[in-house]
């Protein structure tokens, strides 16, 4: 297959519009489940991410899917869907450059993951 | 107690205005909400996290135009990366007396920046350092106004790195995309071109509010309730604003902004000084 110079650019381009698509449509189910509850936000302890980094909250929300509210656990998988989304473009970019075999650009996005999956494992 | 729905026409005006003035909607959207009462460090945490989303957003489509430069984008963020966690740590254990006023600086440097306008010609770099060279910084695009594929080069790549942690390191702190000092930077120090600049911002600043967002994370101040209704109004606002930006050069909207902007700014002082240490 021949890889055409602008690859890069399309392959990001879908990865975050679905990103964001999917977020958008899981933070919208939560605020409406919410809004049949109350109208109010509360700031209360209960409605944060809870977890010491991102995975644990993701298996935290999966646990206690039947304890929590069901708009928390909407608007929880949104927001880290958001998340993942922008990780998951470091992730494409790595492979991307190493087929290719640009490995300046190898070692640019290797680096920029680590940091950030270090700081999503919660280690800062 | 704040309305929900509040929030998410708040979020939508300043998504909208943030989008055509080229100040992101958090930089405005984190006062707003300190005002009605949010703690400020949850304000902060829910605009890192919505921030992610209008630049998710709006990046998507600058991207598949080819208008931002991808490698240079990806060597760059590994400054803002770093800046913007440090910058996120600062704010977890700094006094919120002292947030009030770090926004209030952050907010009038933003009001002297609107006020001026960038060069708006082609930069002309003739000799590009080494680094620069080593990573291929240089790209080309197809300029609508002047009717031809525009070839440029980029220089300057260490000083233009530290620019850009300082700008993470701001981000990181005050929950915003620090996109107009991104875009000083790049036009500034590496000699981008405008075009290119402002999408290639607004490319990295999703990946440093990832960055930031994970501290926020891990020391529970994000609230779900809180960051929902922005992300969506925000999202949406920053889409339609982009989609009308061309057709609508309001000089009116740059004041309405700017007053909005002074009056931020005067709120977060006195926030400040009457804020316990």
């Amino acid at each position: 297959m021949v890889k055409r110079k602008n690859d890069i650019e399309d392959l990001i381009s879908h990865i975050l519009t679905f990103g964001v698509i999917f977020s958008i449509i899981f933070l919208s189910i939560g605020v409406i489940i919410y809004l049949i509850q109350t109208k109010e936000i509360i700031l209360e302890e209960n409605w944060t991410l809870k977890g010491e980094n991102l995975f644990i909250v993701l298996i935290n929300i999966f646990n206690k899917i039947f304890q929590n509210n069901l708009s928390y656990t909407f608007m929880a998988i949104g927001i880290l869907l958001l998340m993942l989304t922008q990780y998951i473009r470091v992730i494409v970019s790595v492979a991307y450059f190493s087929i290719i075999k640009d490995w300046k650009y190898v070692v640019i996005t290797l680096i920029v993951f680590i940091i950030l999956t270090l700081s999503i494992i919660g280690y800062f | 107690m704040i309305d929900i729905f509040l929030i998410i026409i708040l979020s939508f005006i300043t998504g909208l205005l943030g989008a055509l003035t080229g100040l992101g909607g958090a930089s405005i959207m984190v006062p707003l909400l300190t005002l009605l009462g949010v703690p400020i460090k949850y304000a902060i945490a829910a605009g890192m996290v919505t921030v992610i989303a209008t630049s998710s957003g709006s990046a998507a489509s600058y991207v598949e135009r080819k208008l931002t430069n991808v490698k240079a984008a990806m060597y760059l963020e590994i400054y803002t990366v770093i800046g913007a966690i440090l910058g996120a740590i600062i704010t977890s254990f700094i006094s919120s007396k002292l947030l009030y006023f770090f926004f209030a600086s952050f907010l009038i440097t933003s009001f002297i920046g609107l006020k001026g306008h960038l060069s708006k010609e082609l930069p002309i770099v003739n000799k590009q350092d080494k680094i620069s060279k080593l990573l291929n910084l240089e790209g080309s695009y197809f300029d609508e106004a002047l009717g031809k594929e525009v070839n440029y080069k980029l220089t300057n790549a260490i000083q233009g790195g530290l620019g850009m942690f300082i700008a993470g390191l701001a981000a990181g702190m005050l929950g915003i995309g620090a996109g107009a000092f991104k875009v000083s930077v790049h036009e500034l120090i590496l000699k981008m071109p405008s075009k290119v600049s402002s999408t290639t911002s607004n490319f990295i600043i999703g990946m440093t509010a990832l960055a930031g967002s994970t501290i926020y994370l891990k020391m529970g101040l994000i609230h779900v309730n809180l960051v929902a209704p922005m992300a969506i109004g925000t999202t949406i606002g920053a889409i339609l604003g982009a989609r009308i930006l061309n057709k609508f050069r309001n000089v009116t909207i740059r004041y309405l902004f700017l007053a909005i902007v002074l009056y931020l700014i005067i709120q977060m002082l006195y926030k400040g000084m009457i804020a316990p240490w």
